[in-house]
Parts: C-alpha cells; structure tokens; sequence
C-alpha cells in the first residue's frame, strides 16, 4: 500500500518518471552475474542455460549490460515488458513487475502475466478502488 | 490506463486520506534505480520476533 501511495501521489503531483528497467545484476561468490532476478542464480535448465551473463573477474558489468540483448532469457522479457507496456491497464504502476516470477511460474519470461502481479498489484489496486467506490466493483 | 487505476489517480483528497494516503505526501520523481521493488516482506526492519516480556528488558 505504501508503494501504491508513493504512485499515487508522484503520478497527481506529475512526477513519475519512466526511466529505463532496472537489469538488477546479482553477482555470486565467485564473481557470476546473472541478470533480472537474483533467484535465477544457480539455476541451469535447457532452454536458457545457466543464465549468467558474464563473470566480474573477467569483464565488467557494464559491459555485461551492453551485451544482455543477446541472452535470450533477456531478450524474451524485454519483448514481455514491451507487451505488458502496450496491452495491460495496471503497467503504469506496476512497471512489469518480475522477471523470477515470469520464470518460475511460466517457464518462460513471454509470459504477460502472472499469479504475483495479479496478487500484487492488481489486486491492489483493484481494492483499494473499491474502497472508494460506494457500491464497491470497480472495473 | 485501468479504470480502477484511474479512479485511485482522479480520487480527491479526502477519499484518498481514507485509504490512508496523506494528500500532503510528499514525493520525489519516481526513480527506478531507487525504486524498492522488493516484495514487502523483504523491505522492513528486521522482524523482532521476541514475547513482549522480553522486549522490555
């Protein structure tokens, strides 16, 4: 709720900013980088490997970013973000919250939606509207 | 934009104080790099999970 204040006060005072996706890089004990969401660190499976996208004792890690257009697992959900930016009503707040969840629940980061976001954003808002209505059932 | 979206946004004051959302709040531009896009229960204080009569020693 605290999160959803701070949108809701930013985007009425005209304050949100749309600034870039955080790529999150999570670095492991012996210098690994996986990009997007620390759980997939230890994670190898065939469709996307093991998800690292360099070592930190051999490049940096803006170089990593430079070069994450070309790890599929970040190019499907790139592609993902693009479509919950063009197709689903709650991405202003949510900005397309998460990349683990997409994942874990989905096998896939295409995925647009999933049961976290229902549960934790639109959910939310679709409450906290409700809250405000007389007869509740806000769309 | 979602309608319920929406309706939080275009709400008036008094309705959002009753969602407990201060319609002094001040903000700061959202900024994604400080955003703390942790789930809530990773984002407070350690969880101080000590009886109550052992706080107050």
């Amino acid at each position: 709720m605290d999160r959803l204040a701070d949108y809701l006060a930013a985007t009425r005072a005209g304050h949100v900013d749309h600034a870039p996706y955080e790529p999150i890089p999570t670095v492991s004990w012996d210098g690994q980088v996986v990009l997007l969401s620390p759980e997939l660190l230890g994670i190898t499976e065939p469709r996307y490997g093991d998800f690292i996208a360099g070592n930190v004792l051999h490049q940096p890690i803006t170089a990593m970013l430079a070069g994450a257009g070309d790890l599929d697992y970040v190019a499907e959900f790139v592609t993902a973000l693009n479509d919950c930016a063009d197709h689903c009503a709650f991405y202003d707040f949510c900005r397309g919250a998460q990349a683990g969840n997409r994942y874990f629940e989905h096998a896939s980061f295409i995925a647009r939606e999933t049961t976290y976001c229902r549960t934790t954003r639109q959910a939310l808002v679709r409450a906290a509207a409700d809250h405000l209505t007389p007869q509740g059932g806000a769309p | 934009m979602t309608n319920a979206l929406a309706i939080l946004i275009n709400a008036a004051p008094e309705q959002l104080a009753r969602l407990g959302v201060d319609p002094q709040r001040s903000v700061a531009s959202i900024d994604v790099a400080k955003f703390d896009n942790r789930p809530a229960w990773d984002n407070k204080g350690k969880f101080d999970s000590r009886p109550g009569w052992d706080k107050k020693k």
